[in-house]
């Protein structure tokens, strides 16, 4: 079947079309902002005013909106230090003493740029590569998804900036966090102290919010004085050109945290928050200042926004080709093609190619829409920053109880929100960054569920060291854990000698 | 030989402790991973305990940080997420929400500044009840004294 491109465009830039699809790009980036209401939540929420849709203006608008909300948890990410979703964990790192340095809107253009090309570069590797990219995800088994999230884990030696022993205690205990609630195998109850509610575990954004933002209330208030915990954001011409300037001189970046989120974003199971702590990583590792990453520098924005915005196409890939969701949004996104007739496969390339490829190129053009909300938008939104600080600090508590409670409609997880909030605000004291337990977290049930497949396939086969350490993919991902792991020291080592080199020239 | 490491070193192999005893009533392949987890925090608690005792660092973590101001806003938030399932997320709120404006602000306790703030909070919290509950139709908690609010 042949489509041609000015066919696909002349549907994409249908007024009605158009219309829906920007609707949804910017309800999107409201819901996405709104710490608590995820982009999985944004796409339930506004999935049944589609349903008397033809399936091109629905999807156009569901494509908007799942774009819009990804970019859009970068906003609290940047002001709150709240992942408004959690693809925006990586976000924070940098984007929020960003905001505190009164540069929010350096941010927050960086996020709008950085996500737009992220988003269109995973949208046209979703276009031109989806079923060959698929059938390799598909590789990918138990001892597979174990090594991804012990290479996974082996960012901790880049987050844990203060304390590498105390990174990896963080590490384990959001590890430790991760398996309360029933066994993914075994069924056995753990940790749940006669609570039913947590039979289903620790929700992650419960844990986010916790983790990330109540230690924020604290922290703004903790001092007395007229000094400001935020320095006042004040507008200048010109920042939003001289960022994407910047921004566009590092190309290389750019490229690097889009693969790594398309790849991300293919694997069932690994979302955007993997593919922004990845990315992140990796930017860390690569640059010539490493030490600048979490003060409050673009490329750290960057990083991760290109790489969760490009996870969306490649969660995508997976779902068009063989119905598998790559992400929990695009398990909302598989429910929405099924309600509109269409099957997942080759039939969606073939017999409704048209509204397939239709959907594809709708994509790219979300992907600039957003970019061009999301710049025009970035002054006003900065100027909230120069809000008073006794009325920042409790409506972001507000924010946090009602993000908290919305998960799951249960009080009881706004107090585990809260217990999580004091127990950061006194880590944080103590040494500990926030970034590794929720890593460790978010890899824990991947990790577990790998190992315990893994070890009954290797119990069936006779053989359990050969089914963790034989396999082709495996070995790649062992030598990648061990290179992740031995990269820092090689650094430090590198830059001993440059000092000592340094040091023999200006000496003679 | 107590300071921030060392304490944070035996709670450490405190949880270590508990998970390992936890794993011992669970089936093997429950256990297998909490035994993982287990090990990884007795030795690092443990690294940690040794740094910690070798270095002997006195820094006070709270140095600098008025004490009543995050005992207040700890109590306030624990009263906050208290009072909200008795008489709901609007009323707890604006209270919550006065009560930091007034605290942490400028304290001018006139009648007429006091009402202003009051004022303002009512239309915050109800700001963000009508966002969430009528325009997402995302459930805000309730209390069980006054129903909606």
């Amino acid at each position: 079947m042949t489509i041609d491109v000015l066919t696909l465009l002349a549907n994409v830039f249908n007024p009605v079309n158009f219309s829906l699809m920007t609707a949804g790009v910017a309800g999107g980036i409201v819901v996405g902002a709104l710490p608590g209401l995820t982009a999985t939540m944004a796409l339930a929420l506004l999935i049944p005013f589609t349903f008397t849709m033809d399936p091109v203006p629905a999807l156009m608008m569901l494509g908007g909106i799942y774009v819009g909300a990804i970019y859009g948890g970068s906003i609290s990410a940047i002001l709150i230090s709240t992942p408004g979703t959690p693809s925006a964990i990586a976000t924070v790192f940098d984007g929020f003493p960003l905001a505190r340095k009164g540069k929010a809107e350096h941010g927050l253009v960086t996020a709008a740029f950085t996500s737009g090309v992220g988003g269109v570069i995973g949208a046209v590797i979703l276009l031109a590569m989806a079923p060959p990219l698929a059938r390799f995800a598909l590789t990918f088994g138990s001892p597979e998804m174990f090594w991804v999230s012990i290479f996974g884990l082996t960012i901790i030696a880049t987050l844990a900036s203060k304390s590498l022993v105390k990174g990896l205690i963080g590490g384990l205990l959001g590890l430790f966090l991760s398996t309360i609630g029933l066994a993914p195998i075994g069924g056995d109850m753990r940790f749940t102290f006669g609570f039913w509610q947590l039979q289903g575990g620790i929700d992650l954004i419960v844990a986010l919010i916790g983790l990330f933002c109540i230690p924020e209330v604290f922290l703004i208030l903790e001092k007395k004085g007229e000094k400001r915990y935020f320095e006042l954001y004040k507008p200048k011409k010109g920042v939003a050109r001289s960022t994407i300037i910047e921004l566009i001189k590092k190309p290389v970046l750019l490229l690097r945290s889009s693969i790594i989120g398309v790849i991300v974003g293919i694997i069932p199971g690994a979302g955007g928050n993997i593919a922004g702590i990845l990315s992140y990583d990796q930017a860390t590792r690569w640059s010539k200042h490493p030490e600048e990453f979490g003060t409050g520098i673009i490329d750290g924005v960057a990083a991760s926004e290109s790489a969760n915005n490009a996870a969306v196409g490649g969660a995508l890939v997976p779902l068009l080709t063989f119905g598998i969701p790559g992400a929990p949004p695009a398990a909302v996104l598989l429910g929405a093609l099924m309600i509109h007739g269409l099957r997942t496969g080759t039939e969606l390339f073939t017999t409704f190619g048209h509204i397939t490829y239709t959907f594809l190129t709708a994509l790219i053009i979300a992907n600039i829409v957003m970019f061009v909300l999301g710049f025009y938008g970035a002054r006003q939104v900065a100027r909230l920053i120069n809000l008073p600080e006794n009325l920042i600090a409790p409506i972001v508590a507000l924010l946090c109880v009602i993000g908290s409670f919305a998960i799951r409609n249960n009080m009881l997880d706004v107090g585990i929100m809260m217990g999580f909030g004091f127990i950061g605000y006194v880590t944080r004291k103590l040494g500990f960054d926030p970034g590794p337990i929720v890593l460790g977290l978010i890899l824990g049930p991947i990790a577990e569920i790998g190992l315990t497949r893994s070890m009954l396939l290797g119990k069936a086969a006779g053989n359990i060291w050969a089914v963790f350490f034989t396999r082709p993919i495996s070995i790649v991902l062992i030598i990648l854990c061990v290179l992740s792991l031995l990269w820092p020291v090689i650094v430090r080592q590198r830059t001993k000698k440059r000092i000592q080199i340094g040091e023999k020239v200006s000496v003679e | 030989m107590w300071n921030k490491d060392t304490l944070v070193a035996i709670v450490t192999l405190l949880l270590a402790l508990a998970t390992w005893r936890e794993a011992a009533n669970l089936s093997e392949l429950a256990a297998v991973f909490l035994n993982a987890i287990a090990i990884g925090l007795a030795i690092f608690g443990a690294i940690l305990l040794t740094n910690g005792l070798i270095k002997k660092d006195k820094t006070n973590p709270f140095e600098g940080v008025s004490r009543s101001r995050v005992l207040t806003v700890g109590i306030a938030l624990a009263i906050y997420v208290g009072l909200i399932p008795f008489i709901g997320f609007v009323l707890t709120s604006t209270l919550f929400l006065t009560f930091f404006f007034l605290y942490f602000g400028k304290r001018e306790f006139k009648a007429l500044n006091i009402l202003r703030h009051i004022l303002l909070a009512f239309v915050i919290s109800m700001g963000f009840y009508s966002i969430f509950h009528y325009g997402f139709n995302v459930p805000v908690p309730t209390g069980s004294l006054w129903g909606f609010l």
